[in-house]
């Protein structure tokens, strides 16, 4: 243990001299790990307002299947009962094409519904239609989608729509109130009423209220916000799928006559090779259907992503070459000047892979420092910037700018930055290890 | 099974041929070395006897033979074996002393045992080395502000720190003045005999050549035995009781009762070879 305990002390006196050189050497690093943490910052920024506000949330394979007379253009008709439906028909055959991968049917419920909330005190009831889609389309596009289900006797989760928020953060705002955030108003209670023609069956377990009033009853369930989206344009908010089915069932046998209790609206489709799009389209017109897809917009601004990667990529590979240059030539410079010292210890029994261990070790530690330094250094220049840039450039002022402040982030500076410091010091650990050790001790 | 055992060399080169480009250093080289003597190599500068000694060491590789350490061939073994080798068994002199001025004289001493993985009450070590080789008012320079006798000195101390079997020096003499070389000639023959240590030597110093048990040339790429007369009346008095016994490995007493018909297997040995070359 003494013995272990004084060959560290020894061995960390000894890299002293060549840490510390090593550390202004290594300097290069700092600047590829800064330039690539506030690169990563505006990529992701710039992606992420992209995908918000010029593609919504349609993935570049996806695309929205409508009927061929809906006012795609107008969103309040497409809301309203009166929007155009698919047919049985429409559905049955775009379900059996194989030009999809997968295939997410948008419903709506063919019953009135009020919407009432209370927030500081003011209570508001709105009429909104309430749509629903199966779960798997929310996969990546919000968290826990696998949990938006129906639960009787639990509150029904709901899906509104993004605009909302950003309607009471307005209001918020011009009352002087603080605003709120996605994840602030998750859970967030509410409540529904449903009017049909005649009572539903009672959900076993659920907190249901009957009020007959002129010929009509009203279903009362407590709701709860389970997140935000503009995933469709249509005005209206989203529940489980499986709530709306199985109340249609249950309002269309107690009302004692066939009705569904909701209609097809629209699909959603990932197509399986996007190159056939057009040929996709084509049997889709061929249904009475139009096609709806954000794929020009995502070519382009892919496009412009790339240029920005390539050039970025570019600049960072530079940056990399150079710093490996100079870390390279600074080792070399440490091994010329401690051959001496290198020949000796190799004489005195150490082991060719000790050194070259040594050497990868120490640029290695020193590279992950920097590593650190340039993550929260690039993550403050990148705030600071943020900051300042839309006082510039007004025009750009709608892009949220969100510095890249989590953990695989640090861990990607902190390895490449000791990849890039090893790597360049592998070569001078190998001549350190090679030397002539008799001609070095003769010096 | 013994018999076999009592006749192996603690060092023995077999036919070492090394070439540097097209030019021949070393040709058919033969010569083995026992425990407790001293064997001095001589010849023109630059005719490979360092290199020989980093042959031994198995920090070269030469072109073909062998070097067996106890009857082992270590140019079979890999670097780390090597490294555990020179580490454990050998020991090294230089004409410079090649001190690191970054530690203290007792540091630079210490220095082996830090590679060295087996070693244990090292500073003990150093301490009882430092009161033999009476450098206690120095172990605390740095080598840059001591005499060229007193870094020899040190430098001795860090060659036998780690016990080693062998100790190849370097022309350990040749930086110093005549009275700090008679100092350190009379050393080395106090560590082979009090110690059983086999020192290597190459050398130009004739003190240290007339106080040797072999005395080989080499010239024209051989390596040929010299016949000499020993001269040992400047023999230090020995000292049965001291202090670096202690750090003699367990198993040696036999060993050095087997030094005399070891000696006389070297003395043949070196005769057949130098027979070879006058052919």
């Amino acid at each position: 243990m003494v013995h272990l305990l004084r060959s560290i002390y020894y061995g960390l006196r000894s890299s002293f001299k060549s840490i510390i050189t090593s550390f202004f050497s290594s300097f290069g690093i700092l600047f590829i790990i800064t330039f690539l943490i506030i690169y990563l910052s505006f990529r992701t920024s710039i992606s992420d307002f992209i995908d918000e506000n010029l593609l919504g949330s349609l993935e570049i394979d996806e695309i929205e299947i409508l009927p061929i007379n809906e006012k795609a253009d107008n969103v309040y008709a497409a809301s309203s009962r009166q929007g155009a439906k698919l047919t049985i028909d429409q559905v049955k055959a775009v379900r059996e094409m194989d030009d999809f991968s997968e295939v997410f049917t948008l419903i709506m419920l063919d019953y009135r519904v009020r919407l009432r909330g209370e927030m500081f005190g003011n209570r508001s009831t709105m009429i909104l239609p309430l749509f629903a889609i199966e779960p798997e389309f929310f996969k990546n596009k919000i968290p826990k989608w696998d949990q938006f289900y129906y639960k009787p006797g639990r509150p029904l989760k709901m899906i509104a729509p993004k605009f909302t928020l950003v309607m009471l953060n307005n209001y918020l705002y011009f009352n002087g109130l603080p605003q709120f955030k996605i994840e602030d108003l998750k859970g967030f209670p509410m409540e529904i009423q449903i009017e049909t023609l005649k009572s539903p069956r009672p959900f076993p377990g659920a907190k249901i209220e009957f009020k007959e009033d002129k010929g009509k009853t009203h279903t009362d369930l407590d709701v709860s916000v389970f997140s935000f989206t503009n995933v469709t344009e249509r005005i209206g908010a989203i529940v489980p799928m499986d709530f709306i089915t199985y109340f249609s069932k249950r309002a269309e046998v107690s009302s004692g006559r066939w009705k569904r209790g909701y209609h097809y609206l629209q699909f959603y489709a990932k197509v399986k090779d996007i190159k056939k799009l057009p040929e996709t389209v084509d049997k889709l017109e061929k249904l009475g259907l139009q096609v709806k897809s954000d794929r020009g917009i995502a070519d382009k601004a892919n496009q412009v992503m790339k240029i920005i990667d390539a050039f970025s990529l570019t600049i960072v590979g530079i940056l990399i070459l150079l710093t490996i240059v100079s870390i390279f030539n600074a080792n070399l410079n440490v091994v010329y000047h401690m051959s001496h010292k290198f020949s000796l210890t190799r004489i005195l029994g150490v082991t060719k892979i000790r050194i070259i261990i040594t050497f990868i070790v120490e640029a290695a530690i020193v590279g992950a420092i920097y590593g650190i330094i340039g993550y929260y250094a690039g993550n403050y220049l990148f705030s600071y910037a943020a900051e300042s840039i839309s006082s510039f450039l007004p025009d750009i002022a709608g892009i949220e700018f969100v510095a890249q402040r989590n953990k695989e982030v640090f861990m990607i500076a902190m390895g490449l930055s000791a990849l890039v410091s090893a790597s360049s010091a592998l070569l001078p650990a190998i001549f350190a290890s090679n030397i002539n050790l008799f001609k070095a001790v003769r010096r | 099974m013994k018999k076999n055992k009592q006749n192996i060399s603690l060092l023995k080169v077999e036919n070492i041929k090394l070439k540097f480009g097209s030019r021949m250093i070393l040709s058919d080289v033969n010569f083995s070395v026992e425990p407790g003597t001293i064997t001095v190599i001589t010849g023109k500068s630059g005719c490979g006897k360092t290199t020989l000694l980093g042959i031994i060491s198995g920090l070269l590789k030469p072109n073909d033979g062998k070097v067996y350490f106890k009857g082992k061939n270590i140019l079979r073994w890999g670097d780390i074996r090597r490294s555990f080798y020179r580490s454990k068994s050998i020991g090294f002199i230089f004409q410079f002393f090649n001190l690191l001025n970054d530690y203290s004289a007792f540091e630079n001493i210490l220095l082996p045992t830090m590679f060295n993985p087996f070693a244990r009450n090292a500073s003990k070590k150093a301490k009882e080395l430092i009161e033999y080789l009476n450098l206690k008012a120095i172990s605390s320079n740095h080598p840059e502000t001591l005499s060229g006798g007193e870094r020899q000195r040190i430098a001795i101390a860090r060659a036998v720190i780690n016990n080693p079997d062998i100790i190849l020096a370097d022309e350990p003499t040749g930086n110093l003045d005549d009275e700090s070389a008679e100092d350190i000639n009379n050393l080395f023959i106090k560590l082979a005999k009090e110690n059983n240590k086999a020192f290597v030597i190459v050398t130009h110093d004739h003190r240290i050549v007339e106080n040797s048990d072999f005395h080989y040339h080499l010239s024209d790429t051989a390596l040929v035995l010299q016949a000499k007369t020993k001269n040992r009346s400047k023999k230090p008095a020995a000292k049965k009781s001291s202090s670096i016994a202690k750090i003699k490995p367990a198993g040696k007493t036999s060993q050095n009762k087997s030094d005399s018909s070891s000696r006389k297997n070297t003395k043949k040995t070196a005769k057949k070879t130098s027979a070879k070359k006058t052919k």
